[in-house]
């Protein structure tokens, strides 16, 4: 259960209030997206590349996966990112400013998988909630990545989504049939409630400014 | 004797030419004088005369006639004389009878449908074969498994043996037979087989089976039967395998009797099944079919069942205690991020795990 940090892609310890590579935290991606909430549909085309066609299937199809596993909901969102400096933080942040109308409230965001699309950069990321941090990782994302990446080049963006949702159906359904067996080890290793690695890198980089001053001194 | 002499005359001459040119040409030996005497002593050559002449061109002579001995009758120049050939009247040929289509000569018939033969335990004779078709031990094989299917079932299998071509006179059918032998018995099967002839096989039930069981029923079972007959080359193999088809074809109509509440009336009436060729499936193609069909059916049987499964299954993950992290208050699973730009290269080189800091704005 190895987290990376969306902006410098290195890995962040469990509980690290900000990343401790580059610093960064959910306020940095608010400066660049915006603080408030979003309020927006699982399938969401800001893009405008869906039929009405295919967003009808699109929608079947979400539903599906929500009806498969009743915790959880998949988000999908086409947009056209070109003043956007990054996918992955464009999908960070809207996961967690994202408000899901068409979601229910006993499924939160915690819960959720987001497809993010940028059409015309082409480029496309998988971000996921909390709640399925143990069950998946970043080779997941990029195996159903991977499957779809055929589709994506000729801009089928229906069954492109509909191969990554089938993708992560199928690893998702292993998981939960391997935490039914055995929960504990999807269960996080228990840590001593400290200070988050930021904190401790600040303290040292902090200290580190103290004893320069008194040495000057 | 005059020809001769001109022949004998001719070498002489050519033979002396000969010796002349030579002394002539050469300077003459010892012993060329003494062939040169030799030669004078012989008589002078004979010369053609005309007359002689003419009479060679007519035939009348013939040169060396001498040397080869006389020929008589001689006739120059004679053609053989053209025989006109008388062909014969074209005779109606007699249509050929059929020799395999043979009579039952009465006797034997007598041997057949007198009445039913016993043993000499005075148990029924469930195989007849009076013409002795079939080899003794054959017969007795077939005879036993008869009999055992009798122990075995109510309804008991009387068979007559007929030879492949053989024909029945007209009066003789297989419900006369019935009615005369096998009306008063129980639950009888009576069947009329032709050796090497499954097809021509007839089966007649008793009235107590047909008005329970339909008639395509009991075709299918005597269909089913020779189906099974012509799986074997051999006769006797042949009678085997419809032998216990049927068998078996009797075992399940007999379920049939023993369960029915009320018999149903037969559609033909008394009817005799007979089998027919075109009847008879092509026995590879429909087994083939018939297991496509069966894998068929169960591939979607287990297809609607999966998917059946997968649509009722629902997968529930256990709570999972995770603090926050950078601050977010829902999520920090970043996945994998691609690029879809170029068709050339795979995704794994597409692939975008590089800081956002080190992208050109």
């Amino acid at each position: 259960m190895v987290m990376k940090c969306p902006r410098c892609v290195q890995r962040v310890h469990r509980s690290a209030r900000q990343c401790p590579h580059c610093g960064f935290e959910i306020g940095d991606a608010d400066r660049i997206f915006g603080a408030e909430d979003v309020r927006l549909r699982c399938l969401t085309d800001a893009a405008g590349v869906l039929k009405k066609k295919e967003r009808v299937a699109a929608r079947r199809m979400l539903r599906n996966f929500q009806r498969k596993f009743p915790q959880l909901f998949f988000g999908i969102y086409f947009g056209s990112f070109k003043e956007i400096p990054s996918l992955r933080q464009f999908g960070f942040w809207l996961l967690n400013r994202g408000a899901f109308e068409d979601i229910k409230v006993s499924r939160p965001n915690e819960a959720g998988i987001l497809l993010s699309v940028d059409v015309s950069g082409k480029a496309a990321g998988i971000t996921f909630g909390y709640a399925l941090q143990p069950f998946l990782d970043d080779e997941v994302t990029f195996k159903a990545l991977s499957a779809a990446h055929p589709h994506f080049l000729q801009g089928q963006w229906l069954r492109a989504s509909e191969v990554v949702i089938k993708r992560m159906s199928k690893t998702l359904s292993k998981q939960a049939r391997r935490a039914k067996r055995n929960p504990e080890a999807f269960q996080p290793a228990l840590q001593p409630e400290t200070e988050g690695t930021g904190e401790i890198l600040e303290r040292i980089r902090a200290n580190h400014r103290a004893s320069q001053s008194k040495t000057q001194v | 004797m005059r020809a001769g002499a001109v022949m004998g005359a001719m070498c002489a001459l050519l033979a002396g030419g000969a010796l002349a040119e030579t002394a002539a040409a050469a300077e003459k030996t010892e012993g060329e004088k003494v062939e040169e005497k030799l030669v004078r002593q012989l008589p002078a050559l004979p010369v053609w005369s005309m007359t002689d002449s003419e009479r060679v061109k007519k035939g009348e002579i013939v040169a060396g006639q001498d040397f080869f001995g006389k020929q008589e009758n001689i006739q120059p120049r004679t053609l053989p004389e053209i025989v006109e050939s008388v062909l014969p009247e074209p005779v109606e040929e007699e249509p050929e009878r059929e020799e395999n289509v043979r009579e039952i000569p009465p006797e034997i018939l007598s041997a057949y449908f007198e009445a039913i033969p016993i043993d000499a335990e005075g148990a029924p004779i469930f195989l007849r074969d009076p013409q002795e078709l079939l080899a003794q031990q054959e017969r007795q094989d077939r005879e036993s498994f008869l009999k055992y299917h009798s122990g075995e079932s109510k309804v008991d299998m009387f068979v007559y043996l007929f030879d492949e071509r053989q024909e029945l006179p007209e009066e003789i059918t297989i419900e006369a037979v019935y009615d005369d032998l096998y009306a008063r018995r129980g639950p009888t099967a009576l069947i009329f087989y032709h050796l090497g002839k499954p097809d021509r096989a007839q089966f007649f039930l008793g009235n107590a089976i047909r008005a329970v069981v339909s008639e395509d029923e009991q075709n299918r079972a005597l269909r089913a039967a020779v189906q099974e007959a012509f799986e074997k080359s051999d006769m006797a193999y042949q009678l085997d395998n419809f032998l216990v088809e049927l068998s078996i074809r009797l075992y399940w109509i007999e379920r049939e009797l023993t369960g029915a509440g009320k018999p149903k009336p037969s559609r033909g009436g008394r009817d005799v099944l007979e089998a027919r060729v075109a009847d008879r499936p092509h026995g590879l193609i429909g087994r083939a079919l018939l297991v496509v069909a069966m894998m068929t059916g169960v591939g979607l049987l287990g297809w609607l069942g999966y998917y059946c499964t997968e649509r009722r299954v629902r997968y529930l993950f256990p709570e999972v205690d995770t603090g926050a992290l950078m601050g977010a208050p829902h999520a920090a699973g970043v996945g994998a991020v691609i690029s879809f730009s170029s068709a050339q290269l795979p995704p794994s080189q597409q692939r975008d795990h590089v800081p956002d800091y080190l992208h050109k704005m």
